[in-house]
């Protein structure tokens, strides 16, 4: 009886509830939006996020089309995006701590965090502000390359839908770098150490995946790390495998990041 | 109101802010003074709510600040101390920023810039870059997105810091006049600030108040000044069995006087100069003594 109550309850309520929580998201996106405004200033108004994307689109054509060895576009004769993705993960290691170094530290260094925190803002909607909007930069970076697979589209007839879960692959490697970055980012008042660190960070959670390491390990070991590494879940959006699993991976690795940043920010002012 | 009571906040095992209790009434500016590292910038950032790991409570017109977080913080303009800023954006898309934080309407957002853009003189400055402009427009860029939503309750941590003085008495005066129907904070160096805009005053020392007293009652003591020329030995003659005690020489003159000053215990420059001219004596100057908020302040805070 007592649940047939509460059923009651919660559909006689259920205008309210939905009313309620449609009102709490809509100040959530307003606040939101005022955040990541500001951070875009930052980019757009600072020459290093320019210098750091230019840096990012060339490189990764010139290793594609080039290659070191004989991997390049032109020595293996096919049109195929293969290296592309191959290259993405690694460019983002040295690309992505420079685009999160600032995020905290330069708040933290400019006494800025003090008007930050001093909003009418939740901790978590000002971690959740910077790490959209650093996510938002990195899909512009990704929006400048799309003239290389429309290069190879016109060149030969690759697999389109390889190339669209190749994209959405790098996005959500990216959106886990960046939660990475953030973390570091608000333990270091030193951007030049926050973008070392972020950088090792990110390199040992893309060699985990990395086979000579797995065979060091050994086979149980090695599955295990395996499947906490970035790479592993990243190479199967590589391969064009949409897999459940490797979403849901990310997806709560990069939630589980944003929480511990929240819990640094209220943590660290004591 | 607003209210704090035994407030607490430890850095290791530094104490900054060592158990003060206080309340800023409405209407009345609260000045708070205090030597270096006394705790001043601790204890204001704990009511602003950029410190979360307090003991003790600060309380808005009864409403708590922990439970009540973000509907205070809505309410509270908080300028801190060497007034930071966004320096990539430029003056307009400062305030832009700080008055779409509060949520305010577009309508009521485009009157109030343009209102602090007045009240704090930046309409020549609106497009340069923040990091382009001298440390006066930067103080009062900072100034104006603090108060840009018209805030209930103000906190400003040493307002005037890097101002020259036009712009000091500009300040002072938007001070004064906010400070009619708000309740405002502010923290300084300056001890002629405190006479000049505050009506209360709270001198911290070491993370603890030691003087939390209004503005006018200040320095009054039960003391009588007087200058004459009568050499102390004969002052403390003359004053003996009067019921006055403890005069003590303050200053020589050229002219061969003395400032004196003299504990009445309550009977006033009147009794001084009736037994001075009861013993025939007479007295260029008789006056209560009024200790200045510099001696005060020196005696109060300077370390033990």
């Amino acid at each position: 009886m007592q649940i047939f109550d509460k059923l009651q309850d919660y559909i006689l309520n259920f205008p309210k509830n939905t009313k309620r929580m449609l009102y709490k998201s809509n100040i959530l996106r307003k606040h939101l939006k005022v955040l990541i405004k500001k951070e875009l200033f930052a980019f757009i108004n600072t020459p290093i996020g320019y210098i750091f994307s230019a840096f990012f689109v060339i490189l990764l054509n010139f290793l594609f089309f080039f290659g070191l060895g004989k991997n390049s576009f032109w020595d293996l004769k096919s049109a195929s995006m293969e290296q592309f993705f191959l290259w993405i993960p690694i460019l983002f290691i040295i690309f992505i701590p420079a685009i999160t170094m600032r995020l905290w530290s330069e708040e933290d260094r400019n006494g800025t965090l003090e008007i930050l925190l001093t909003l009418p803002y939740e901790n978590y909607e000002l971690v959740l502000g910077k790490f959209l909007a650093a996510l938002i930069f990195i899909c512009l970076a990704l929006l400048a390359t799309i003239l290389t697979p429309l290069t190879v589209i016109i060149l030969g007839n690759p697999d389109k839908g390889l190339i669209l879960s190749g994209y959405f692959g790098s996005l959500l490697l990216a959106a886990s770098y960046i939660s990475i970055g953030l973390v570091v980012s608000s333990l270091n008042r030193d951007q030049i150490t926050a973008y070392v660190l972020t950088l090792l960070s990110c390199l040992v959670f893309f060699l985990m995946g990395y086979q000579p390491i797995l065979q060091f390990f050994g086979y149980e070991f090695g599955e295990l790390v395996t499947y906490l590494s970035l790479s592993s879940h990243f190479e199967s959006f590589r391969i064009g495998i949409l897999n459940l699993r490797d979403f849901v991976y990310l997806l709560s690795f990069i939630s589980l990041l944003l929480g511990i940043n929240v819990i640094i920010l209220r943590t660290q002012k004591s | 109101m607003i209210e704090v009571k035994n407030l607490k906040k430890k850095f290791g095992e530094k104490t900054a802010v060592d158990g003060i209790s206080f309340s800023i009434e409405k209407g009345k500016i609260t000045g708070l003074l205090g030597p270096n590292g006394a705790g001043k910038t601790t204890t204001m950032r704990i009511m602003a709510g950029y410190f979360s790991d307090t003991e003790g409570a600060v309380s808005y017109d009864g409403l708590d600040l922990n439970k009540n977080f973000i509907a205070i913080k809505r309410r509270l303009g908080y300028l801190s101390e060497h007034a930071p800023l966004y320096t990539e954006m430029n003056v307009r898309e400062y305030l832009h920023f700080c008055a779409d934080a509060r949520d305010l309407p577009e309508r009521i957002k485009r009157i109030a810039i343009q209102k602090m853009l007045d009240l704090c003189e930046l309409k020549t400055v609106i497009h340069v870059p923040i990091q382009q402009l001298s440390k006066g427009f930067k103080q009062r860029v900072a100034l104006a997105g603090t108060l840009v939503h018209d805030p209930d309750y103000i906190i400003l941590d040493e307002p005037s810091s890097g101002l020259d003085p036009n712009q000091i008495h500009m300040i002072r005066n938007l001070i004064r006049d906010l400070g009619k129907n708000k309740t405002i904070l502010i923290s300084t160096h300056i001890l002629q600030e405190v006479t000049e805009i505050c009506e209360k005053v709270i001198i911290l020392s070491e993370g603890k108040i030691v003087m939390d007293a209004d503005v006018n009652d200040l320095g009054v003591t039960d003391r009588i000044f007087f200058r004459s020329d009568i050499p102390i030995q004969k002052v403390k003659e003359i004053f003996f069995g009067t019921g006055m005690k403890d005069a003590e020489i303050l200053q020589s003159n050229e002219d061969g006087t003395f400032n004196y000053s003299i504990d009445s215990l309550g009977q006033g420059g009147k009794s001084v100069f009736n037994i001075l001219a009861k013993h025939s004596f007479s007295a260029h100057e008789i006056r209560p003594f009024i200790r200045s908020i510099d001696d005060i302040f020196y005696d109060l805070t300077r370390s033990k």
